[in-house]
């Protein structure tokens, strides 16, 4: 009796340390605005290189460079909470690992004005998070740069 | 009366008999192992001509394209978003297109030197971001021999860049200004434009039937940072105007067989050989034949050798180049470059229209290099605008090679194969996934960092009768050959 008692209570260590392994290793549905990693050598970003860009287009690809085998995901800081939640696209979860390449790619949706993105990298204790901040014009904004004349510049 | 009537059966038995007889030492192939058999070749080409008659589908002529676009890139802008689209021969659009491009930079090759200004390479990368066309002819010409084939003798660009492959049409953005076709020179690394003075509506026409099948999710590889040099994770890094594709694309599966060998007689198509041995201009009926013990037939006439092999590999030599096969078209001596292309490009034509390639099949070229008058020319098979690799026994070797000397083809080797849609699709990962998967077995650091020059989806042909599957096949600066 006092075997099997005990047979079970080690299971249910097993269990627990396993599942809370698997939390631990899975990405967070959201972090906060103060999340730091722990690590910074999993990934860089290689496109935008200053880690922000302003573009009109509508789909902005982000390019990194990092170990093969790293989880990456993309989330979007929230304007309501300072939050960042992960991002969901087409249905899709925008996340990936780097494959033997060394080479990420993932093409995000921009909505117009800012869009603050987090590219959070981790590799069993490893967390690495870089914040990327892409500005998308707004089609009044663009009429205005495409309208502006020399004239325009030097006006007082 | 009955004797009568025995007399009439046994001498019709007799004479049904002698017919039967006759036929089959006239038309069975098997009885005539080493000659010319007239009556085989009489019955082969009656039925071809009684088939047309009744309807039986023409087929298709043999083409060997020496300016094919091997990428030929629409991008434009849709719905806020940078699109492109690629084009090739599956897309209903490539006659238009492809069309239009060689009558703009043929008009370009014609402008004065004026027009041709020379750019930076950041202006060459701004003329891939906003709208135009571009196309990679995927072999480096000479800018002379290049505007000749398109029928410009004498080209101002000619004087200016040394080496053409690559070309953008691009429409200004000022309201007066028309069609510009920027040139790289493949030799210095310079960029030039032309300003052509071309109404830019046609353009903007069709660039925008073409953004119907355009995505965002493809995009040349400098767009991305991707040419970059590898950071910590040693990376992989990209030729800079490499067009990567992040979606999964649809291809049709082949079959390929050898379109000589008839595997239920175990023996080379006698009718087929007949007409191969024309277009070397070889008399069937007076050249001497063998038969070598693995079966290969060798047919000697003069001084010139035509051999075929039962894996359906065609090789002519001759002992010197002007005992060779003339080159029609071609005046002997010292022939121009753009001569020996195009008029050099009807043999393997010739060699298609004698065998049965498949509907959709055509040679484009592959090589060209030219040493002290002598040419070297290259093709290679694509089906609807996807190359073929040949594999296997073909490893490493081109559809075709000829050598060209003095306006004689001093020797020509072609392998024999026929490709046709096997009835249904495949999915092909998307550029980056594919890579990832080459890497993996790239293990060495030195090797992992250098540079993809190429990497394209092509007909993986190991040379055996069946079905060949579209895999992407890829390319490192300074190493031979392909991985996949």
């Amino acid at each position: 009796m006092m075997k099997k008692k005990i047979m079970m209570a080690v299971c249910a260590v097993m269990a627990v340390s396993m599942l809370s392994a698997m939390c631990a290793f899975a990405a967070p549905y959201s972090l906060s605005q103060w999340e730091t990693g722990n690590s910074n050598s999993l990934i860089y970003i290689k496109k935008p290189a200053s880690l922000s860009a302003t573009t009109s287009e509508r789909t902005y690809t982000v390019t990194a460079g990092g170990v093969p085998g790293v989880d990456v995901t993309i989330y979007r800081k929230s304007n309501y909470d300072g939050n960042f939640y992960k991002v969901y696209q087409g249905g899709y979860l925008l996340s990936g690992t780097i494959g033997a390449s060394g080479v990420y790619v993932v093409s995000i949706e921009l909505v117009e004005g800012g869009n603050k993105m987090r590219v959070y990298a981790e590799n069993n204790s490893e967390r690495q998070i870089i914040d990327i901040d892409i500005t998308r014009l707004s089609q009044s904004q663009l009429d205005r740069i495409n309208g502006l004349s020399v004239g325009d510049i030097f006006s007082w | 009366m009955k004797k009568e009537r025995i007399k009439s059966l046994i001498l019709s038995a007799l004479v049904i008999s002698s017919l039967l007889l006759t036929s089959q030492i006239w038309f069975n192939e098997k009885l005539w192992p080493e000659g010319y058999n007239f009556f085989v070749n009489i019955r082969a080409s009656a039925l071809e001509t009684v088939a047309g008659f009744f309807g039986a589908q023409e087929k298709e002529a043999g083409q060997a394209s020496v300016l094919e676009p091997i990428t030929l890139a629409a991008y434009t802008v849709k719905d806020m978003d940078h699109v492109m689209a690629v084009v090739n021969e599956s897309s209903e659009s490539f006659e238009l297109i492809n069309d239009y491009i060689s009558a703009t930079i043929t008009y370009a090759l014609t402008k004065e030197a004026r027009s041709i200004t020379q750019v930076t390479e950041d202006d060459w990368q701004r003329a891939l971001f906003t709208r135009g066309l571009y196309v990679d002819y995927g072999v480096t010409y000479d800018s002379a021999t290049f505007s000749q084939v398109l029928g410009v003798s004498a080209s101002p660009l000619a004087e200016t860049a040394q080496k053409v492959r690559r070309f953008i049409i691009t429409p200004e953005e000022s309201v007066i200004a028309g069609v510009s076709v920027y040139a790289a020179d493949e030799e210095t690394g310079a960029f030039y434009k032309i300003s052509t003075g071309l109404d830019k509506e046609e353009l903007l026409t069709n660039l925008s039937i073409l953004a119907e099948d355009a995505s965002p999710y493809r995009q040349f590889s400098f767009m991305n940072n991707l040419n970059a040099p590898p950071g910590m994770a040693w990376e992989a890094v990209y030729a800079p105007y490499l067009v990567l594709n992040q979606e999964r694309a649809q291809y049709p599966v082949l079959t390929a067989e050898n379109p000589v060998f008839q595997a239920e007689e175990m023996s080379i198509d006698a009718y087929a050989v007949d007409k191969l041995l024309r277009v070397f201009s070889i008399n069937p009926k007076t050249v001497r034949r063998y038969t070598d013990a693995d079966g290969s037939l060798t047919f000697v006439q003069s001084q010139s050798t035509l051999k075929i092999t039962l894996d359906g590999v065609l090789t002519y030599t001759t002992v010197a180049g002007s005992r060779g096969l003339a080159v029609e078209g071609l005046t002997a001596g010292q022939p121009s470059a753009a001569d020996v292309l195009t008029e050099g490009a009807q043999i393997p034509v010739g060699v298609m229209n004698a065998i049965s390639s498949g509907e959709g099949t055509k040679l484009y070229l592959s090589g060209f290099e030219e040493n002290e008058g002598s040419y070297v020319v290259t093709f290679d098979y694509m089906h609807q605008g996807t190359p073929v690799m040949l594999g296997g026994a073909y490893a490493g070797s081109n559809a075709v090679r000829m050598e060209i000397e003095g306006g004689y083809v001093k020797s020509y080797t072609h392998v024999l194969r026929s490709y046709a849609p096997a009835g249904r699709d495949m999915l092909v990962e998307s550029t980056y996934d594919a890579v990832d998967q080459i890497f993996e077995g790239i293990t060495d650091i030195e090797e992992r960092g250098k540079q993809i020059e190429a990497v394209f989806v092509a007909y993986d042909d190991d040379g055996g009768n069946g079905e060949k599957q579209a895999v992407w096949f890829l390319k490192q600066e300074g190493t031979q050959g392909y991985k996949k």
